[in-house]
């Protein structure tokens, strides 16, 4: 044994540095403490039922209606444009299209009923059953291992989506009839997929005529390209199968469909084998639970156009926060933008502190003309667009901002139920956070006395959250702690107070100041925090431009 | 029940913010951090009662989610190339992500995770648990399920690799813009 030279522990402790501030975001610290709090729950005997995981397979498992629309598009690249509308009107006027999908070598198998003309959807799988009633905008789901049939409301869209997007796709496609650049309204990762090959030949199956299109996509995420079958009756311009195989997770998997278009499909969730007797849990809001989040949700509504200064002051170290760097955040109607900060003044390190009683959101709106920013994430409507910048530097010596690359994400929620992905930071979201209530695992309690938190305020318990609302303030939350069960007792592992608000020209109630604290953040019983300063605008110029889809390219 | 309510209060929950923090040092991601802990709670589920025989019950449990964790990183970076998002610019990650307050502390930790994460699988746990998560050799040996001579040749192999990695990519503190 020998021991450690000087070298060593000069590397050691840089080692030791550059992985030093290893603790996550408070968000995602939350969800990784629920994670650990679920699992120890299934260690004492009382296991709440795990949020299941999605993988893409199955989720194309699931999903077994947009391979209807794959099938389609096979058929945009090999037939006749005049055969190809035909297709799509073939599909959608059926009363019901039924698929039944095995995937892996266990060959396990999920079935999906949709019906275009009701917009219901359905599905059996391994581990849950579902019922989707798009115009009733209800759900029921069951789980077999609770044997409890969840009855709560959608707030998704419906997977006509899947349908819109095929006819949208068409209609582009027969206008110039090119060979598809990409397959965006396959879902996620299909709008950078590329059709790398394609080739058709005729087939019969069962005495019936067919063809085969048979196409090799590449996916975004996989090194390997996808190989898809897709078989369609000739005579009914029907798809009756579709095959693909491709790996996930290194691995090959293959995943075959076959699709009939039944006349009747399931009246409920019981015609798909729910034993009648199972126990039902209403999740549909109701009576005062169900007018605060029609309060809540007309807030976020509501809300004025605005940009925004942001910033953090950290509370568990010594912070020059004035030196600190500003975000910005912009909204205009259902679009939002995020800039980050990639330039700043040249005496960053030597700004002087603002003087005690100094209006601060002046300060830092003259403050953050010194910086140059570059947009990291837009948002319109349901469409999400992050954006990778990166630093470039010119043969000069100069610098200058490029955007390299930009990811689309599409948002499948309904209209008034989409939180742009930095909700936490905005000042009208902030204080109307999610909150998961209507799903299956997440009983509201409503305590209109509660013994403690911020005066005045009515307390909504949802699992592991705990929600201070303020009646006067059209129940914008005061206070949200999230907890753990420890023996008997919660601990509180997160904590945000929202310590100043003010009201929109439209009057809506919006957050100016937010605090969060972490009683335990380190677990030895030493408290960190922030506070989050938003220093809204309501009048600022806001020219459609801003919210213009981003492309790779020169910033500035 | 008992026992296994035992189990947890004695090995776990002790560790459960250096397993976070474990899973975030590497995956520096929130939607991967969720999947690597999920995975790593997993595999802790399904051979809890070899790790309540483990000589060194926590390091492995450590050493469970370092691994959880590298598989899903390198995994995403297979599939992602030029689509991963800036860090932090995902989903509630982006929400939460403070803007750094130190340029070149960033800088630095991006070069030794990156240098890290490059590292063999046994070196690029090896010099985790020695390093960063600071248990003795003896532990370090247990968890790996190898013998401490060569817990601690992978350990000395991925200083030399680091010692390479790191010389060449120097940090420089002036740096103005993000990157």
């Amino acid at each position: 044994m020998t021991a450690p030279n000087s070298e060593d522990v000069a590397l050691d402790n840089r080692i030791r540095e550059g992985a030093s501030d290893a603790l996550p975001p408070p968000e995602v610290e939350r969800h990784l403490h629920t994670q650990l709090a679920a699992f120890r729950s299934r260690f004492e005997g009382h296991e709440p039922a795990a949020r299941p995981r999605i993988y893409p397979w199955r989720r194309l498992g699931i999903a077994g209606m947009a391979a209807v629309a794959t099938a389609v598009v096979g058929l945009i690249i090999v037939r006749p444009r005049a055969g190809f509308a035909e297709v799509a009107d073939a599909v959608l006027k059926q009363p019901w299209v039924h698929t039944r999908t095995t995937l892996g070598t266990d060959r396990r198998v999920w079935e999906d009923w949709y019906s275009p003309t009701k917009d219901i959807a359905a599905w059996r799988a391994p581990d849950s059953i579902r019922y989707e009633d798009y115009r009733l905008r209800v759900f029921d789901s069951y789980d077999p291992a609770e044997k409890v049939v969840y009855h709560g409301p959608v707030a998704w869209n419906s997977r006509g989506g899947h349908f819109e997007s095929m006819a949208g796709a068409l209609k582009v496609l027969l206008q110039d009839g090119r060979k598809p650049e990409h397959l965006g309204f396959l879902g996620t990762g299909g709008e950078q997929s590329k059709v790398i090959e394609q080739r058709s030949e005729k087939v019969t199956e069962q005495g019936r005529a067919c063809v085969d299109i048979r196409l090799t996509v590449k996916g975004p995420e996989s090194a390997q390209p996808m190989t898809m079958v897709f078989r369609v009756d000739a005579a009914t311009l029907l798809p009756r199968s579709c095959r693909m195989e491709g790996h996930h997770d290194g691995k090959p998997v293959t995943r075959e469909t076959q699709f009939d278009y039944p006349e009747k499909g399931p009246a409920d969730i019981y015609d798909l084998g729910v034993p009648k007797d199972s126990k039902l849990v209403d999740r549909i809001p109701s009576g005062d639970l169900k007018r605060i989040l029609e309060t809540l949700r007309a807030g976020r509504e509501r809300m004025g156009n605005y940009r925004v200064v942001f910033v953090t002051r950290y509370e568990s170290f010594d912070h020059r926060w004035w030196t600190e760097w500003p975000q910005l955040f912009y909204r205009k109607g259902a679009n939002f933008r995020r800039d980050f900060a990639r330039g700043a003044p040249a005496d960053l390190a030597t700004t002087k502190r603002p003087a005690d009683g100094e209006d601060l959101g002046k300060w830092w709106t003259e403050r953050a003309k010194l910086f140059r920013f570059v947009p990291v994430y837009i948002q319109r409507g349901a469409t999400g667009y992050h954006c990778k910048p990166k630093t470039v530097n010119d043969p000069d010596g100069s610098e200058h901002q490029e955007i390299v690359s930009v990811r689309k994400t599409y948002y499948n929620a309904s209209p008034g139920e989409i939180y742009p992905v930095d909700w936490s930071m905005r000042p009208e979201f902030a204080c109307r956070p999610p909150m998961g209530i209507g799903t299956m695992h997440m009983e509201p309690t409503l305590d209109l006395h509660p013994t403690e938190g911020p005066p005045g305020c009515i307390l909504l318990s949802v699992r592991e959250n705990r929600f201070w609302l303020d009646p006067k303030r059209d129940y914008i939350v005061m206070r949200w702690d999230t907890v753990v069960r420890e023996g008997s007792s919660l601990k509180v592992i997160g904590r945000n107070e929202t310590e100043e608000v003010a009201r929109s020209p439209q009057g809506v109630w919006y957050a100016k100041r937010i605090r969060r604290s972490f009683p335990d953040r380190n677990g030895k019983n030493k408290p960190a925090g922030d506070v989050n300063y938003i220093y809204v605008d309501f009048d600022a110029e806001l020219p459609d431009s801003l919210f213009d889809v981003p492309k790779p390219g020169r910033v500035y | 029940m008992s026992d296994e309510s035992g189990f947890y209060s004695a090995i776990i929950g002790p560790i459960e913010d250096r397993m976070i923090r474990a899973v975030w040092r590497i995956t520096r991601n929130g939607q991967d951090a969720e999947d690597a802990m999920q995975d790593a709670l997993l595999a802790v589920w399904k051979r809890r009662d070899r790790i309540g025989r483990h000589a060194a019950p926590r390091a492995l449990v450590l050493k469970m989610c370092i691994d959880a964790a590298y598989d899903v990183v390198r995994r995403r970076a297979r599939r992602r190339h030029e689509n991963q998002p800036i860090d932090g610019a995902d989903g509630l990650a982006d929400a939460a992500m403070p803007p750094p307050d130190d340029i070149a502390r960033r800088e630095l930790r991006g070069e030794v995770l990156g240098a890290v994460a490059r590292l063999s699988r046994c070196q690029a746990v090896a010099i985790t648990l020695r390093v960063i998560e600071e248990l003795p050799y003896e532990q370090v040996a247990a968890a790996m399920n190898c013998g401490e001579a060569t817990a601690r040749k992978h350990v000395e192999r991925a200083r030399n690799h680091l010692r390479v990695a790191l010389a060449k990519h120097e940090p420089h503190p002036q740096t103005r813009s993000r990157s």
